[in-house]
């Protein structure tokens, strides 16, 4: 089964389109490119002696109760409350929104009046966990 | 091996490695195997919705200030902002287009239906500060797998259409591997092999086992090591004997069992674009239960290897 040469030029043209993407991607470009984004899963390097963050999202409740606002209470993953940081320095403001999908999966609990991301840093000492850890806290929203 | 027409012949003056590469991407391969991994991608477009990607559906309620649009979002006017109902519309059109692709029928209209309604899905979930690449092999595929059109299981024919579709799906996911080392080092610079990244991932999500490995930091370094050296000498699938090739990929799935079990990240899609390497066309388990099946019924006895003894 032949490809006729229309298709064979078009598919050729497709294949070096790809490959030129993929490689001026991973040079140059970042995530905004997806799906052409770079392979960047896990690239950044550490220091043996620099700490390590635990990024956390807490909720407070207009009872005063703490909630941890993992990805099953808002529906908003760890990773992705890490790369809006900026957004949120920037506007804390928006952590309202992660309260407004805290409720909409939520209805019936009582409404998130104060979020709050910090990072739990774990120490470490040539690579090896020393069991020291101390909390920072990156930015705050309350109503 | 598919002749070149006389005019293609004729018209090709530029022989060596230009020719030879366009031999290499145009290598027949069965359309069964394109039938198999057909079936193996869509039918995991169900199981991306609703396990693996099952946060995607979450966005759905969550507040649209939460997006930030990708490029592409922003290059394409159409693409609406994620909305409940266009969360749940996409969720529920693309579950069902991918079930009725997986059977292979109307392979260019429902695959070209499945590649843009995944990438809307992908617009979605991934425009919320969080950009995954765990699948470009995959997102390869629904691309190239509308344009070979027809291909019916057990349907050992060759076809340049099927060649040039697979291949291309094998080049995505080298890509993903030699690239990631390339990523490694642009981004981290060579003190990532002897830094503490492996030791980060496992204290943000590591298993039982993979925090026993914390334990061990001169495995994770040597780990460091050697992933890099096999994301980067990855391209040589393309270069070895068929029988080789099999033992490389049975390796990388061992490489993400074993990540998986340290720390529980699988890069699914990845690796079912990878089955684009393996002879598939030859594993019918249905079509070989079906006609031992039948051979039960008629009184036969088994074939030597095949089916369960014959009732007395």
């Amino acid at each position: 089964m032949d490809v006729r040469q229309g298709g064979r030029v078009a598919r050729l043209v497709a294949t070096i389109a790809v490959m030129v993407g993929v490689v001026v991607s991973n040079q140059w470009g970042s995530d905004d490119d997806f799906p052409f984004a770079p392979f960047k899963m896990y690239s950044t390097s550490r220091e043996l002696d620099e700490p390590v963050g635990d990024t956390q999202v807490w909720g407070i409740d207009a009872a005063g109760q703490e909630w941890r606002l993992t990805q099953e209470a808002t529906g908003i993953r760890r990773a992705e409350y890490e790369g809006q940081i900026p957004r949120f320095l920037d506007d804390p403001e928006l952590l309202e929104l992660v309260a407004e999908a805290y409720a909409a999966r939520h209805p019936s609990r009582e409404a998130i009046d104060e979020v709050s991301i910090v990072v739990e840093w774990h120490e470490l000492e040539d690579g090896v966990v020393t069991g020291d850890r101390w909390v920072e806290e990156v930015v705050t929203w309350r109503r | 091996m598919a002749a070149l027409s006389e005019p293609e012949v004729a018209a090709d003056l530029r022989r060596g490695p230009v020719a030879g590469f366009g031999r290499w991407l145009f290598a027949p391969l069965p359309l069964a195997r394109v039938a198999v991994v057909r079936a193996l991608v869509y039918l995991f477009i169900p199981f991306d919705l609703l396990v693996y990607t099952g946060w995607g559906l979450a966005k759905e309620g969550v507040p649209t200030g939460l997006y930030v649009p990708l490029r592409l979002d922003r290059l394409l006017p159409f693409i609406p902002d994620p909305t409940t109902a266009v969360v749940q519309g996409t969720f529920w059109l693309l579950l069902v287009a991918s079930v009725v692709a997986a059977s292979g029928r109307l392979p260019r209209l429902l695959g070209w239906l499945v590649f843009a309604l995944y990438l809307e899905w992908m617009l979605i979930a991934m425009s919320y500060g969080k950009v995954d690449h765990d699948r470009f092999g995959f997102i390869v595929a629904l691309a190239v797998l509308p344009t070979v059109g027809a291909a019916r299981h057990g349907d050992l024919r060759l076809s340049e259409r099927a060649g040039w579709a697979l291949r291309m799906v094998q080049l995505g996911v080298i890509a993903t591997y030699f690239f990631a080392a390339w990523a490694k080092l642009r981004y981290g610079g060579l003190e990532w092999l002897w830094g503490t990244t492996l030791t980060w991932a496992i204290l943000r999500r590591g298993t039982d086992l993979g925090r026993t490995l914390l334990e061990l930091p001169w495995l994770l370094r040597a780990s460091q090591f050697f992933i890099v050296a096999f994301e980067l000498s990855s391209p040589i699938i393309f270069f070895v004997p068929e029988r080789v090739r099999r033992w490389l990929v049975a390796y990388f799935f061992a490489f993400h069992a074993a990540t998986y079990a340290a720390i529980t990240i699988s890069f699914a899609p990845h690796l079912v674009a990878m089955t684009s390497f393996l002879p598939l066309e030859h594993i019918r388990p249905l079509h070989r239960a079906g006609r031992a099946w039948q051979r039960r019924r008629r009184g036969d006895g088994p074939r030597s290897g095949l089916g369960s003894p014959a009732d007395p």
